[in-house]
């Protein structure tokens, strides 16, 4: 099934990864509402268990979600507040102001409440990307 | 404010000089590109090297023309050289010059170190600049290493909250706008947005918010409301009717703010019930669910069991049973009471999310209740706890802690965060609780507000000021104290032990020992003489109580009287 750009791909299951390795155009758009919904730790992707398990998170492939099903478990959660659907990040004020301006299309969340475990913590920095804990007011 | 486009390239310059520095400074970034207009006039031939100080412009007249100018000029100023226009050819020349300097060069942003970097350009002047150009090009298409980049440019930028202030929003930034929608749908909306917007359905909006706490509405971030319109076209759940209206600027910020306060609640807190039998109850939260909004408390239970094994034979029967009078009071709960009812019946289970086992009482028709220790655990919706302001009385704690001698413990928990403080007055004699003069006494010499003006016992010479909740009030044995906030107000009698926050005092009225909160005290010389006589009755006089039975005051306090009545069995010879 490829695509996910004008007209292809199945409703919602969309992953529109280039061939040429150009950068993807959007992540994978929750097929449910419910309790299945879970947020990428670092980037706050929101995405179902089952959409990370088969393809990672689009922004943080480091992580290696769709290779050993426990980082699923460890880097996500289901406790975040706040749905944001950023269809057009470079434009978007709100997805500049939640740092989320440089990540690609797709749904994602205010605030998560956990940070990321220590050992993902040094994969981040291993790979030379930031990661910045949630605030705690 | 820094133009878009230079902070584009600037933020992929800097993957060369990863883990460094990042420019933040706008002037930094404006004195970046005058050493980058210097370069240029180098390359095309006038070696005019250096000018001191930041953002000078390069230097013309009577240096121009000299090939090489002697190394101590680089720190004389010459005359201010107007700048001419060529900002658009400095955005492609900005990833050379920095390029090479961040080969040589360890810190990016220190003045000193700028001067001996225009020393490098001046000697690399003969690269190709076209060659330049492509390389770096190439570097940047490579589409992993582009996000990664990019990501981590927007994290290191702006992590502070100085730089948050840069993100303002603008007028050239989009609009927010509200949109009205059926209640409960708000996150369905904002995701079947994105799949049309995915589906290339040539959406003009940006995003779409749906806040949890915001019921009924949605935020949509477009130019202009025709766009909005458009995109929410023919969606269900969307009131048309209802005119999106646009956010003001200084309000834009506000809407992605989320309020921390549902976040705080953790295991171990103490709440207390909204509604139901034990609207009131203290309770402690044991588990937490975000998800459900849920939260699983522990409380002490209010059984009736009568009540319900009457209940599940009513229902047997298909009749209604009435609703009881009275709230049962609380009491611990015993599997071995259960065992009178036939119709109820105890069960061990297996709690998953608390890891422990636990006794289930179960019947039919019954709702699940689950105890442990005699406790009753009970998930209820956040919704129906209260966790401000909850001040658990000694008794109520002592109730909870009753299986466990570990009162004192939660007490010194408490004392410092949710329980009231009482007023400090000058004079009271204090001791610092928390911080890092901790343990340290001293008097009290005024109260502004919450803050209190301490004069330390020791050697100290100032007036120190803490916080009115990292100071108690101390007391020492033998000293008289009277209450004055608390069940027990009014109270007086001197201080026996002092253990933590938790003062036991030996009442003057009734020669017994009260626990008292230290901060409920204050040191008094008054005495509560015992009461001789109150309302017509003397002390010591003989009584007959309202079941008929006997009996002598022997205590009168201010609430009431205190009657013996076993007295009767040893006296009714004297009698």
């Amino acid at each position: 099934m490829k695509g996910g750009r004008r007209g292809g791909g199945e409703y919602g299951r969309s992953n529109g990864r280039d061939d040429e390795g150009m950068m993807a155009q959007f992540s994978q758009i929750p097929t449910s509402f419910g309790h299945e919904l879970r947020a990428c730790l670092r980037c706050r992707l929101v995405k179902t268990y089952d959409q990370f398990r088969e393809s990672g998170c689009e922004n943080c492939p480091f992580l290696e979600m769709d290779k050993e099903h426990d980082n699923v478990a460890n880097c996500t959660t289901p406790n975040f507040t706040g749905i944001i659907s950023v269809t057009d990040p470079n434009k978007s004020w709100a997805a500049r102001w939640l740092r989320i301006g440089r990540f690609i299309p797709g749904c994602y969340t205010l605030t998560v409440s956990e940070e990321l475990p220590e050992e993902y913590q040094t994969v981040c920095a291993d790979n030379n990307v930031q990661y910045v804990p949630p605030k705690r007011t | 404010m820094v133009r878009r486009d230079s902070e584009n390239v600037y933020d992929g310059v800097e993957e060369e000089v990863q883990g460094r520095r990042v420019i933040h400074d706008v002037e930094e970034k404006e004195a970046e590109e005058e050493y980058v207009r210097q370069r240029k006039r180098q390359r095309a031939g006038k070696r005019t090297v250096g000018v001191g100080g930041n953002g000078e412009d390069e230097t013309e007249g009577s240096d121009r023309g000299r090939r090489r100018k002697p190394p101590v000029m680089k720190f004389i100023d010459f005359e201010a050289e107007v700048d001419d226009d060529e900002e658009e050819e400095d955005e492609g020349e900005d990833d050379d010059f920095i390029d090479e300097g961040a080969d040589q060069l360890v810190m990016v942003n220190e003045p000193e170190q700028r001067m001996g970097r225009v020393d490098i350009i001046a000697e690399e002047c003969e690269d190709d600049i076209n060659e330049m150009e492509r390389r770096v090009m190439e570097r940047y298409t490579r589409p992993s290493r582009i996000i990664m980049e990019r990501q981590e440019m927007d994290h290191a930028g702006d992590a502070n909250e100085v730089e948050q202030q840069a993100l303002l929003p603008t007028l050239s930034d989009p609009k927010l706008w509200l949109v009205k929608c059926a209640i409960g749908h708000e996150r369905e909306i904002a995701i079947r947005l994105m799949q049309r917007s995915v589906h290339g359905e040539g959406l003009c909006i940006s995003s779409v918010i749906a806040l949890d706490h915001l019921k009924n509405y949605i935020y949509v971030e477009a130019e202009t409301i025709a766009n909005v319109k458009e995109a929410l076209d023919g969606l269900r759940n969307v009131y048309s009717s209802f005119v999106p209206q646009v956010v003001p600027i200084e309000e834009m910020t506000a809407v992605l703010s989320v309020e921390n306060k549902t976040m705080d609640i953790t295991k171990g807190a103490w709440v207390r019930m909204k509604r139901g039998d034990y609207k009131g109850d203290l309770a402690q939260v044991v588990d937490v669910d975000d998800v459900k909004r849920e939260v699983t408390v522990k409380l002490i239970p209010r059984l009736d069991l009568q009540h319900l094994a009457e209940k599940s034979a009513v229902k047997a029967r298909n009749e209604q049973l009435k609703k009881r009078a009275v709230v049962p009071p609380p009491r611990f709960f015993k599997k071995e009471e259960v065992r009178k009812y036939k119709n109820l019946r105890v069960c061990k289970k297996w709690n998953r999310n608390l890891g422990e086992g636990f006794v289930q009482l179960e019947g039919p028709s019954l709702p699940q209740l689950v105890f442990k220790d005699g406790f009753l655990y009970k998930t209820v919706s956040m919704k129906s706890i209260n966790t401000n302001y909850i001040q658990p009385s000694f008794a109520e704690l002592e109730m909870f802690n009753g299986r466990r001698r570990d009162v004192c413990g939660d007490i010194a928990n408490l004392s410092t965060t949710s329980r009231k403080k009482g007023h400090f007055m000058k004079g009271d004699a204090v001791i610092v609780v928390r911080g890092d003069l901790k343990n340290l006494e001293g008097w009290v010499h005024n109260v502004e507000g919450s803050t209190v003006h301490v004069r330390p016992k020791t050697r100290l010479p100032e007036i120190l000021s803490f916080n009115e909740k990292e100071l108690c009030k101390f007391f020492k044995p033998g000293e008289q104290i009277k209450v004055v906030s608390g069940v027990l107000e009014g109270a007086s009698g001197t201080v026996v032990k002092v253990n933590g926050h938790v003062l036991t005092v030996l009442s003057d009225t009734n020669s017994e020992h009260i626990h008292v909160f230290a901060d409920y005290a204050v040191k008094s010389t008054e005495f509560t003489k015992p009461l001789a006589q109150m309302g017509g009755y003397e002390l010591y006089d003989l009584v007959q109580l309202i079941d008929k039975s006997f009996g002598v005051i022997i205590r009168m306090e201010v609430e009431g009287l205190e009657a013996r009545e076993d007295l009767k069995f040893l006296s009714l010879a004297r009698i």
